[in-house]
């Protein structure tokens, strides 16, 4: 590869944390043989992320679960870590989620904590693209960094920078700035919460809901369970029951379906969730909430608000036409050919 | 079951549409142009096929022509239920079981060559369908419109016999620690269950729960099991399991209930591979019992 210093372009994990794995936008293409689609929880924070250094908004980055992950790079980049209650330092100065910043060669980023974070650097993580998507799928073991979350001392390559983010490279440094003074914008992030309200649509077992199960699922705080993961959030709280027990058979499900098993506490599938399920389907916790969910720590509490299609198809096109207005408003202060000063 | 499809040109029972008749999707005047409005909150999108449900003098007139000719388009019962909001599931629990497979078989071929731009995900199950989309690229409208008019022309047919993919298994001990349950709960012999599951020649209904995990149908009555008590946290890759009246082989070690027979040295899925997966629905499986001895010989070469 083109690496005119001559020195290995990687970064090294000197601390893990509790589960860092390189993630993308998923393999949603391969579900028809049980490849889950993976990819980033938040997938909101994961495209603002790589938007900020320049990348598309697929390209490999870190997610990290929790706190406790020390990357140090051999190469100088441009970083933005995005998330929720994010506390993070370069070579121990605090440093704001959200912007993008200037790391050089032999600096130490920390992430102290955070919930679901991604750190994305411009040029992607590089690993190999395996059945069209270069994520971590942890169940079947490969993608991502050899299939597995990682570990300390893994070195892992970046891609070459865009040619947008060696502008915005180059802008920081022509200004004397570590850290921009633009960034995602707080209307742009998604609106974390402590407590949030996750909205979802009814789902074809809804109706077999007793009337008080429907009036708790409706009502009440359900609470993230410590066992929960990257394939679903086990809830706690209230168990809820059907009027009958109904015989199903397994078929397709997507991330924020609210499944019930028979136990009567409900799981909501998140990004590694299997391609097929065969519990009661109550709902589907729409996408545009689903960054709120992913960004909840176990013990953490939210509730439930139906909403209909028509609702939940409007928010994601306005998501999307918000995400794709902030690439092209990138492109175009930081165009070929503009002194990027504004 | 020893005949080839002749399904082009066969006049449908309806009579409306051969099958085979691919409409252009910009024809304003045909019937599913317009796009149905689902109930909202009801999460249920009722839609009425084109053509009435045949008679049962239909049905079997049909049924015999089976052996020769397509099966008729434009009667197939089904229901859309939205899965969220980017993906649609085609709900065919009203389609008679014979003809399921074939139909979702001939479903999934049809949407995937389709290639419709917005399509993102295509999961096929036994008696339903699922189509994941993008939004932003095709509307729900668009897409219930598509799935009409892909269900008005499906057509099934005799599919020729498919030779058994022979699946080599160590059954028992370490590779099958609940072959002797099994065995208890039938009241017969380990080696009468072993047999038993060799002699069964089974077809894959679909791929789920892991990559590459194929849910055999055919297993005999005599070895129905229920699932485990207490599921255990890691089951080995490979391992041949039954879990009620369903047989099935993990392709990658994973928590599992299912009651663990044996084990193969074949791998079933691997991401590095071209397919990936070994089995795909509608394969024809046979188990063979092979001796601890022999594992090695039967491994994949990779």
């Amino acid at each position: 590869m083109g690496d005119p210093s001559g020195l290995l372009v990687s970064i090294i994990v000197r601390q893990s944390g509790m589960q860092t794995t390189v993630q993308d936008l998923g393999r949603s293409m391969w579900q028809h043989i049980g490849v889950p689609v993976g990819g980033a929880m938040d997938n909101a924070a994961h495209r603002i992320a790589n938007l900020l250094v320049g990348n598309d908004d697929e390209a490999a980055a870190f997610e990290c679960a929790l706190g406790g992950v020390a990357l140090q790079f051999n190469q100088s980049a441009l970083v933005a870590v995005t998330g929720r209650d994010i506390s993070a330092s370069l070579d121990g100065t605090p440093i704001p989620a959200w912007h993008p910043f200037a790391v050089h060669r032999g600096e130490l980023v920390v992430l102290h904590a955070g919930c679901r974070t991604t750190i994305a650097i411009a040029g992607g993580l590089d690993v190999p693209v395996v059945l069209d998507g270069r994520g971590t799928s942890l169940r079947a073991a490969f993608g991502g960094w050899h299939g597995r979350a990682l570990q300390r001392d893994d070195s892992i390559p970046i891609g070459l920078p865009t040619p947008l983010a060696d502008r915005m490279s180059a802008d920081l440094s022509a200004r004397h700035r570590i850290v921009a003074d633009w960034g995602a914008s707080a209307a742009m992030r998604p609106p974390y919460a402590s407590k949030p309200t996750l909205r979802f649509l009814p789902g074809p077992e809804y109706h077999l809901l007793t009337d008080t199960s429907r009036d708790v699922l409706l009502g009440d705080t359900f609470r993230i369970a410590p066992d929960s993961d990257r394939m679903g959030f086990r809830l706690t709280g209230h168990t809820l029951s059907l009027v009958t027990s109904r015989e199903m058979t397994s078929c397709g499900v997507t991330a924020g379906t609210i499944q019930l098993p028979p136990g009567g506490a409900p799981i909501v599938l998140m990004a590694d969730r299997q391609t097929t399920g065969g519990y009661p389907r109550l709902g589907d916790v729409i996408a545009v909430d689903l960054p709120l969910l992913a960004q909840l720590r176990p013990g953490d509490s939210f509730r439930f608000a139906p909403t209909s299609l028509v609702e939940a198809q409007a928010a994601y096109c306005a998501r999307e036409a918000t995400l794709r207005h902030a690439a092209r408003a990138l492109n175009l202060r930081f165009a070929a050919g503009a002194d990027g000063s504004r | 079951m020893s005949n080839t499809i002749h399904g082009v040109g066969y006049p449908g029972v309806a009579g409306q549409m051969k099958p085979g008749t691919r409409v252009s999707r910009k024809d304003k005047t045909a019937p599913w142009a317009t796009g149905n409005v689902g109930n909202r909150l009801s999460g249920q999108i009722r839609h009425r096929p084109p053509a009435p449900h045949p008679s049962r003098r239909v049905q079997e007139a049909m049924a015999r022509r089976r052996h020769t000719a397509a099966y008729c388009p434009a009667v197939w019962p089904y229901s859309l239920v939205p899965l969220g909001e980017r993906a649609l599931t085609i709900d065919l629990s009203g389609v008679d079981a014979s003809s399921a497979r074939a139909l979702v078989e001939s479903l999934d071929a049809r949407i995937r060559d389709d290639a419709t731009p917005g399509v993102t995900g295509r999961v096929p199950a036994i008696r339903a369908y699922t189509v994941h989309y993008e939004p932003m690229q095709l509307s729900s409208d668009a897409l219930q419109a598509y799935i009409a008019s892909v269900m008005a022309s499906l057509m099934i047919g005799t599919t020729p016999p498919r030779v058994p993919i022979v699946i080599p298994v160590c059954y028992g001990g370490e590779f099958g620690p609940d072959l002797d349950v099994v065995a208890n709960t039938h009241r017969i012999t380990p080696h009468a269950i072993v047999a038993a599951h060799t002699a069964g020649e089974y077809t894959v209904a679909m791929i789920g729960f892991l990559p590459g995990f194929p849910y055999l149908e055919g297993l005999a009555p005599a070895l129905h099991t229920p699932r485990r008590a207490a599921p255990r946290t890691s089951v080995p890759a490979g391992s041949v399991g039954i879990g009620g009246t369903s047989t099935g082989i993990y392709p990658c070690s994973s928590p599992g209930g299912w009651q663990l027979i044996g084990r193969t040295p074949r791998t079933l899925f691997s991401a590095h591979r071209t397919p990936p997966a070994l089995l795909a629905p509608g394969d024809v499986v046979r188990f063979v019992a092979i001796a601890a001895e022999e594992w090695a010989t039967h491994r994949d070469s990779s």
